[in-house]
């Protein structure tokens, strides 16, 4: 059962750290004249 | 409502205030760079030579969001880990067995997400060991997260022209280490004081007074509960060292501590909105920001101990006396602590769930309607009104944010707030951070009130239940972590769903607010002008508070009508049969 909850747990991760790109590409564009 | 209800309220603000104002400064100095002197400001300098930070770097948001997320993630690995071995780790005179996989992954984020939220009971499930290493560090850890977020994003308001918004290593280390630590020890031996145990021993088997009772012997579960208490309460993270929680006389023993429990809980998100106007150099706006939470506060109570002192009619059907007399509390005292009677518990509840701790001294499940309703829609307006530690200073200034943009939409100006032009980024920010956790509410709901094995862990049918659902997945996504109990969570689908939501309700909202505080620290401050809507009078006080309720109602009201809203027209059914 481990397996599975650290694999939820990566997916988590990568999910968050996909929001957190998200919103640095925002942030980039903002700043295109 | 009682004499009693209003002298208490106008004392706990007095007190609080008193003992706010002073930290206030203490904590303004920790958000400042400069080293601190003294033997804790050595320790902290020990701290980043050892683990090669250096104090002075300034991190961009995305590195600083990026350090706060991967330090938490490592603390979920490490409390899971904790859990799953503590049947071979010392500590454990009660020899508990290792963690089941899901209840550990629920607790681990739990804890790290400063919810703490409990599907498991402490004295059968975890050794001592697990309670002091796993989940009191992670009490202070998580705290600590807040404060820094909370430092950041009044730093993206207060510096000019910037490209950092402090270290994250330093605010972490800075605020468990000069404010959490001091205050848990101040407070841990203040509550053994009271009564509440500190030890290591086993379980003690002891005579009831009544030798001829089924049960001559009851076991009582002992523990190091004092200096989790404290941080419990102080870090607004909740988690009972018992099933019982502050209702259970060994972690709240007299009227006395349950007061300063009470205190405990607001202390840091008010003295954090007076660390907002110091660093601002307008303690006004502290003072504003401050004011909102208190009017809604209030207000809430005020329902909150009216509806349970009104009684339940149901009860009055049948014949009770819900009467107030010398001999009791009167109104609606199914569970509730005689010790502490309803106002006692009508304001922990109200205070638990402003201030997204989650500790309880009452069963919410036992409220009237529309007295647990009270505590659910304070958690579901996002733990803004006063909120957790940082966690509600940031919440109540995205929403301020908000508020601002509403304004400058009406009378057709950019909007600004406190020096600080809001444009189209921080607008987008902001809408993030307001629609992630009803989103995971409502969502989370509607799985659980569809799936098979949501509905199994219902104990109550009709709209009790979908109340019990609605409060558990509302206390998960805000981080509040108190349960309306009635519901058998610690099951593998409540486990995950609450484990999923709880980690989005907290970094899904926490890296939007580090964004809108790195863009703002890059802007200019603009200087005030005759269009300057006034952001520390009255009009903005009184906007505000729409705007926070506003948001809340239309977002939930529709959920609630299928809960609590039915249970109390359900009720004043049974009234006005009664009484015509």
């Amino acid at each position: 059962m481990d397996i599975v909850f650290i694999a939820t747990f990566v997916a988590l991760l990568l999910l968050t750290y996909a929001l957190l790109r998200g919103c640095a590409l925002l942030e980039k564009r903002k700043d295109r004249p | 409502m009682a004499g009693q209800a209003w002298t208490m309220l106008v004392v706990f603000f007095g007190v609080l205030i008193g003992l706010a104002l002073p930290l206030s400064a203490w904590l303004t100095r920790i958000a400042d760079a400069r080293p601190i002197a003294g033997p804790l400001g050595a320790l902290e300098r020990l701290i980043y030579r050892a683990a090669g930070v250096d104090p002075q770097e300034e991190m961009s948001w995305v590195k600083y969001a990026t350090a706060l997320v991967l330090f938490n993630a490592l603390g979920v690995l490490v409390v899971y880990a904790i859990q799953r071995f503590q049947a071979v780790l010392p500590l454990n005179p009660q020899a508990m067995a290792n963690v089941s996989a899901d209840s550990a992954f629920n607790t681990a984020v739990s804890f790290v997400t400063n919810t703490n939220w409990q599907g498991y009971s402490g004295e059968s499930t975890l050794s001592y060991f697990t309670q002091m290493t796993a989940l009191a560090v992670q009490n202070f850890l998580s705290a600590a997260t807040g404060l820094a977020v909370a430092y950041a994003l009044i730093r993206g308001f207060a510096r000019r022209s910037a490209q950092g918004i402090g270290n994250f290593w330093v605010d972490l280390t800075r605020g468990t280490l000069h404010v959490l630590l001091p205050l848990s020890v101040l407070l841990a031996v203040f509550f053994m004081g009271q009564g509440v145990i500190q030890n290591f021993d086993a379980y003690q088997p002891v005579h009831t007074v009544e030798a001829r009772a089924a049960t001559p012997t009851q076991t009582l579960a002992m523990g190091p509960v004092a200096s989790q208490e404290a941080i419990k309460m102080v870090g607004t993270n909740g988690g009972g060292f018992f099933n019982a929680n502050s209702a259970h006389p060994f972690e709240n023993p007299t009227p006395l501590s349950n007061f300063v429990q009470m205190i405990a809980m607001f202390l840091i998100p008010t003295a954090l909105c007076f660390v907002f106007g110091r660093m601002l150099g307008d303690t006004r706006q502290g003072w504003a920001v401050l004011g909102a939470m208190v009017v809604i506060f209030v207000i809430m109570a005020v329902v909150l101990t009216w509806a349970e002192q009104r009684g339940n009619p149901v009860l009055t059907q049948i014949g009770a006396d819900q009467s107030h007399s010398l001999l009791q509390s009167g109104g609606n005292m199914e569970g509730k602590e005689v010790r502490f009677g309803i106002v006692a518990s009508a304001l922990f509840a109200t205070i638990t769930t402003s201030a997204s701790c989650g500790a309880v001294n009452a069963m919410h499940d036992s409220f009237t309607p529309l007295g647990g309703l009270v505590p659910m829609w304070l958690i579901q307006l996002g733990e803004v009104v006063f909120g957790g530690v940082g966690a509600g200073l940031y919440g109540m200034l995205i929403f301020a944010i908000m508020a601002v943009f509403i304004a400058g939409l009406m009378i057709g100006r950019t909007p600004e707030y406190v020096g600080k032009k809001i444009e189209a980024f921080e607008i987008k920010m902001t809408s993030i951070v307001i629609l992630v956790t009803p989103l995971l509410v409502l969502v989370g709901t509607a799985i659980a009130v569809m799936t098979t094995q949501g509905k199994a862990g219902v104990l109550n049918p009709g709209a009790h239940g979908f109340s019990e659902i609605l409060y558990a997945l509302s206390s998960a996504a805000n981080n509040n972590g108190s349960a309306f109990a009635g519901i058998s969570a610690n099951t593998p689908f409540y486990n995950t769903l609450t484990a999923v939501v709880m980690w989005f309700g907290r970094f899904a909202f926490i890296i939007p607010v580090l964004a809108i505080a790195g863009s703002l620290a890059r802007k200019k401050r603009i200087e005030v002008t005759a269009g300057t809507l006034p952001t520390h009078g009255p009009l903005f006080i009184a906007l505000l508070i729409g705007t926070v309720v506003l948001v809340g109602a239309l977002t939930y009201v529709p959920a609630l009508a299928l809960g609590p809203v039915i249970e109390q027209l359900q009720l004043q059914a049974i009234h006005l049969q009664t009484t015509h």
